[in-house]
């Protein structure tokens, strides 16, 4: 342990007193790999920010280095990114091999780590974190952009919603050779590739949007009444749609629509495979007699996305605020919680009090439970739990000690 | 409406809601009708003049170009002549963070520029060295308890002389750049705050405050749920203090 820890110690040392001077790429990567061993052998997860961030210090160019020779998808939006690009992903893989930085790490670190894996060429897929994707435009010059959503996440972390669509719009405006595939419902969405000719616009039917009461191009009241949202200053949203699903898409999950998306990005590589089925990010454990179906929901558009798909059965809500949850939980508030009156609801995580007194107002009974295990003591059998992302980790992760550092985020 | 209902207004939720700021208006309609008070909650829209006869008007929480918008949509339409109006006939008012910005002279716009407000209350703000991110408490000479929130802000706020806050603060910043800690102001029934979103949700007390200050005064009422999470925000802001 000690030796690893010596090792991995030198390497960094030793990555910050060769960035002075030129270094060339090969070795960058192998010390980045020396990291990642490094990282996982001393069980600090799998290694991908500590080897990225080791590359990127050698090596500030290494992203547009390393896309040379290959075919990149981006993957971004508010919510969906890691399980889309993963659906995606297993679709283009019943044709080809596909790398991708499938842990999640979705910054330049991670995308750094991901791209320094062999074979060096060939397709990858790649989830790209909000606010870093007009730098992942410019470094790795994809060959498509997927682009799921947009709505307001934690707000002291990525400001404003308008503020990013400014960015991306300003970013894809700079790279005309882009195709870009979006989901067209989403006015933002709309508004950053409005210029954008090489657009596939599609349509899976109205749905309202949190951020949106007015248009992101000119400030106007969208007009919500129609078939769609519509400018009736500036006419966004009044472009025909490339593909229409309308008609197919009515009481679909964001999971459904979002793999409806995979599948069009992977009919351009020549992959047309109904073999990759929805999958939610659920994570079942069982407590006793409970079945707990845990789902992470990290935002208002996740938890008005999970509350509108929840199955029969009881439900438990779980409330954090650290760091990436959002330090405080004025959100709760952006959510009606009405559906779940009449349902059997146990509320926990560290902010329940929060939590209970917002559904309350909303009239909902519940009980507020001090952690999940006394929630699960009262129950049997399927139970939907809704948790923050810090809860979601602290429960799913495998080792108590590590889901102790997970939640310390 | 029923001519006895409860009328509160949300001004531009639209612009001024970034932070659950609607949380507010039910909070005060659950507290109203708890003891009986009919409820309207009005949504006005910034495209539009704001209605005069409002009970209770709340302003929220919002982005720089946001709460340039509204303040925008106030003057054309004539916003601070409509509250005056709704104010002189006995109206209350809550303003938070950007809201309580735009109320006073002058505030700070996006690149830093100055940015009239609609001159409503006593007071301007200046851009701050740092955004303010964080738990706010504040002991204030009005509420036997305590208020405490949340901030987010860059704004440093400063009241005319005979101004007087909302309160003494305690764990955060408030309104910042004085020597005394001070956050917010009250000013006739205008409360304005950086306790940001649903700020009467964590604080039951204030929103009583400003219900009694319209309807006169109410039966006492004890929500658990209330009390049992203003409690525990209160017992963490002074753990927080003396850590």
């Amino acid at each position: 342990m000690a030796t690893l820890r010596a090792l991995r110690r030198s390497v960094w040392q030793c990555a910050g007193t060769l960035t002075d001077m030129p270094v060339p790429l090969s070795i960058a990567l192998a010390l980045g790999h020396l990291t990642a061993l490094s990282s996982r052998a001393l069980r600090r997860g799998a290694g991908a920010t500590a080897s990225g961030r080791v590359i990127l210090a050698l090596r500030p160019d290494a992203l547009s280095a390393l896309s040379r020779n290959r075919r990149i998808i981006l993957v971004s939006g508010t919510n969906g990114k890691t399980s889309t690009a993963a659906l995606l992903r297993e679709l283009l893989e019943t044709q080809t091999e596909v790398g991708g930085n499938r842990t999640g790490a979705n910054l330049d670190s991670g995308m750094a780590a991901a791209l320094a894996v062999k074979p060096r060429s060939g397709l990858v897929v790649l989830e790209v974190d909000e606010m870093f994707l007009p730098r992942a435009l410019d470094e790795l010059t994809p060959d498509r952009l997927l682009l799921l959503n947009l709505s307001r996440d934690q707000l002291h972390r990525t400001s404003e919603v308008r503020m990013v669509a400014r960015a991306w719009r300003s970013a894809i405006d700079r790279h005309p050779e882009i195709d870009v595939v979006i989901d067209y419902e989403d006015p933002f969405l709309a508004y950053v590739t409005r210029d954008h000719i090489r657009t596939d616009r599609v349509g899976f039917g109205k749905r309202q949007h949190l951020d949106a009461a007015s248009c992101p191009e000119c400030g106007a009241f969208l007009d919500w009444n129609g078939p769609r949202y519509l400018c009736p200053q500036c006419g966004l949203g009044a472009a025909t749609e490339t593909l229409d699903l309308a008609k197919n898409s009515i009481g679909k999950t964001a999971v459904e629509r979002n793999l409806e998306l995979a599948r069009i990005v992977a009919a351009h590589y020549g992959v047309n495979s109904d073999d990759v089925k929805p999958r939610d990010r659920v994570v079942t454990k069982s407590i006793g007699e409970a079945i707990l179906n845990i789902r992470l929901v990290k935002n208002p558009a996740s938890w008005i996305e999970a509350l509108s798909s929840l199955p029969k059965g009881p439900v438990v809500l779980m409330v954090n605020a650290r760091g990436v949850d959002g330090l405080d939980t004025s959100w709760l508030w952006d959510v009606d919680y009405t559906s779940l009156r009449g349902c059997e609801v146990f509320v926990t995580g560290e902010r329940r009090l929060d939590a209970s007194y917002r559904i309350h107002v909303d009239g909902v009974q519940h009980r507020v439970c001090e952690n999940l295990t006394e929630a699960a003591g009262y129950l049997r059998g399927p139970v939907s739990v809704l948790a923050s992302y810090t809860a979601f980790i602290s429960v799913t992760s495998k080792s108590r000690s590590r889901s102790t550092k997970a939640t310390r985020l | 409406m029923s001519e006895s209902s409860l009328r509160i207004i949300a001004v531009h939720q639209e612009l001024l809601g970034t932070y659950g700021d609607i949380g507010n208006a039910s909070v005060l309609a659950h507290r109203a009708r708890a003891r009986g008070v009919p409820v309207d909650v009005c949504l006005a829209r910034s495209d539009a003049p704001i209605p005069t006869g409002g009970d209770i008007y709340l302003f929220g929480g919002g982005e720089d170009t946001a709460q340039i918008a509204s303040v925008d949509s106030l003057r054309r339409y004539s916003g601070l002549q409509a509250i005056g109006t709704a104010l002189s006939d006995g109206a209350a008012l809550l303003a938070i963070c950007a809201g309580f910005q735009i109320l006073g002279d002058f505030f700070p716009g996006a690149a830093g520029e100055t940015v009239k407000g609609i001159g409503l209350l006593p007071l301007h703000t200046v851009a701050g060295a740092k955004r303010l991110v964080g738990e706010l408490a504040m002991h204030s000479s009005r509420f036997s308890v305590p208020l405490t929130g949340f901030e987010n802000h860059r704004g440093c706020t400063i009241l005319a002389a005979d101004a007087q806050p909302l309160g003494e603060v305690f764990l955060g910043t408030g309104n910042g750049g004085q020597v005394r800690r001070t956050d917010g102001i009250v000013f006739g029934k205008v409360i304005g705050t950086y306790m940001h979103g649903p700020a009467l949700a964590r604080n039951p007390e204030l929103a009583d405050y400003l219900l009694e200050s319209v309807l006169g005064v109410l039966a006492a009422y004890d929500d658990p749920p209330a009390t049992a999470l203003a409690v525990e925000r209160r017992s963490k802001a002074r753990a927080m203090v003396t850590r």
